[in-house]
């Protein structure tokens, strides 16, 4: 069957993807592989360990998705959906940079969507201590555990939750990020605060564009246990210093059994303009790590969907198999069950198989 | 009473962390006397660089390698999948995963020309070690905190 499509392919956007490639399939042999001294004999000089740490790390990503579902007619995609190459260059312990350039096409429960090739981060990081650390350029945004441009290896799930479907807190930013993580006993304290404009509209009565933005997340974790967060993101319309938006968004991730069962909540709470309802929406899922590389998850999800549902309430029950089949490849499969008000109960099937290098 | 308690505890878990294969090295400039097994995890993971006010770094040797397995196997959780730990770091632009070499011997020398340096030797050659120019330093345990 034909889907819409609309496509967005600029030719800046073709050129950087064409330099960045030439710049890595030149650089490729310097990234391969885990570091390694050329000899064994250690009454050889010995240079010392900076001279030997590899200074540009690569890595790329690719993916196939397949789903299918019955909202309206039998809709169902089958297409690689998303390609992202991304390198770091090291100059020494503190000082770095890191770019990615990504190129996507994700459908919405409507089977709608666009092709976009952006580059997704640039950015120079000084690590000035491990609880104090700058980040400078175009960045992820920090809110919350779940980041949009990582769900190729991150998440659980094919589809991602209602509240990053929608990106409700734009998932790039451009500015300055202040970060950094803090040990007391076993317990991890981490920061991110955040002074920056966002890449993508922000939901409103009309939607902002590059908002200014001011935003805090802070949590604590223990590994294996639990993961307790808050995250608050203030947005500015720069053209109307009265109109702005709150996105407030706690988290909180504990393990049943260490290392087996593991659940998992967010809620995000968007107060708009006056007279406008508030924007909600939440996901809470649990999570069985059957071994060390095979899982299963069950989630369950509810908010306003502004892209695949018009603005409605959507409640979503998803299941998922997934595995690390090797270092570099893995698969999942996914069956959800969906229900949007004035709408049939209609049921998506997904499959889909990734590679990560 | 309690200290009594945490003595026991202290030397239960040295005493079976000191029969394991291998043993904990820095160079002897190096002023670390002890780590706990938290945070030498921590120090693995790229998330810890100073003990105590001391700079540290580790160094591996190759995957693959016997005292490599043996090493992770008793610093890591079972079912904590290193692999993708480090895939998750790079896309991130987190920390890079600690230098390999290969063979614990080249491991010696790295550690003995660089202070900070931390790292692992089989157990059976703990003889030798100050022969290298390095020093064993104590494993605690979860008994203590990072800094």
């Amino acid at each position: 069957m034909r889907l819409d499509h609309a496509t967005r392919k600029t030719p800046t956007f073709w050129r950087k993807i064409g330099y960045l490639t030439l710049l890595l399939i030149a650089l490729w042999p310097l990234a391969a592989g885990e570091p390694a001294s050329q000899s064994e004999d250690a009454a050889d000089v010995v240079p010392t360990i900076a001279t030997e740490l590899p200074r540009f790390r690569f890595g790329a990503g690719a993916d196939l998705l397949y789903l299918d579902n019955d909202r309206h007619r039998n809709q169902r995609f089958l297409k690689p959906a998303h390609l992202s190459l991304y390198g770091k260059y090291t100059w020494n312990d503190r000082l770095s940079v890191f770019a990615e350039v990504a190129g996507s096409r994700e459908p919405n429960l409507a089977g709608v969507y666009e092709t976009n090739v952006e580059l997704e981060r640039l950015y120079v990081q000084y690590a000035w201590r491990e609880w104090a650390k700058i980040r400078a350029g175009k960045i992820d945004n920090q809110m919350g555990i779940i980041k949009p441009i990582h769900w190729l290896i991150t998440l659980d799930t094919i589809r991602r939750p209602i509240l990053e479907d929608n990106s409700y807190l734009p998932a790039k930013t451009t500015g300055l990020e202040i970060f950094g993580s803090h040990f007391r006993g076993q317990t991890e304290m981490t920061y991110s605060f955040t002074m920056s404009h966002s890449d993508s509209d922000v939901v409103d009565d009309q939607p902002i564009g590059r908002a200014k933005s001011v935003g805090l997340d802070v949590s604590l974790k223990r590994e294996g246990r639990y993961r307790f967060g808050l995250a608050s993101t203030f947005y500015r319309d720069p053209k109307d210093k009265d109109r702005h938006v709150t996105g407030v968004l706690p988290y909180a991730e504990w393990w049943f059994i260490p290392g087996k069962l593991q659940s998992r909540t967010e809620f995000l709470n968007l107060h708009r303009a006056k007279g406008a309802v508030d924007l909600q929406a939440w996901y809470s899922r649990l999570k069985w790590q059957i071994d060390k590389r095979t899982y299963l998850n069950l989630r369950h999800d509810q908010g306003d969907d502004e892209r695949s549902a018009g603005g409605r309430e959507r409640r979503a029950q998803t299941l998922t198999v997934g595995t690390r089949l090797t270092v570099n490849w893995r698969a999942r499969l996914e069956v959800s069950s969906n229900k949007v008000p004035g709408e049939l109960r209609f049921t998506e099937w997904g499959a889909w198989i990734g590679w990560i290098y | 009473m309690k200290n009594l308690i945490l003595l026991w505890l202290m030397v239960t878990s040295c005493t079976w962390l000191c029969g394991q294969d291998f043993v904990v090295v820095v160079s002897q400039e190096t002023p670390i006397e002890a780590v706990s097994l938290f945070q030498l995890r921590q120090i693995y993971l790229g998330k810890i660089k100073k003990i105590q006010g001391h700079s540290v770094r580790p160094i591996n040797v190759r995957s693959g390698d016997p005292l490599r397995q043996k090493f992770e196997t008793l610093v890591f959780p079972k079912d904590f999948d290193l692999e993708e730990y480090w895939v998750i770091s790079k896309l991130r632009g987190g920390p890079d995963p600690p230098l390999a070499v290969r063979g614990w011997g080249l491991a010696t020398a790295y550690i003995a020309k660089n202070p900070g340096l931390l790292g692992y030797i089989p157990s059976e050659k703990r003889h030798q070690i100050e022969a290298l120019g390095l020093k064993e330093i104590l494993i605690e345990g979860d008994v203590t905190h990072a800094n």
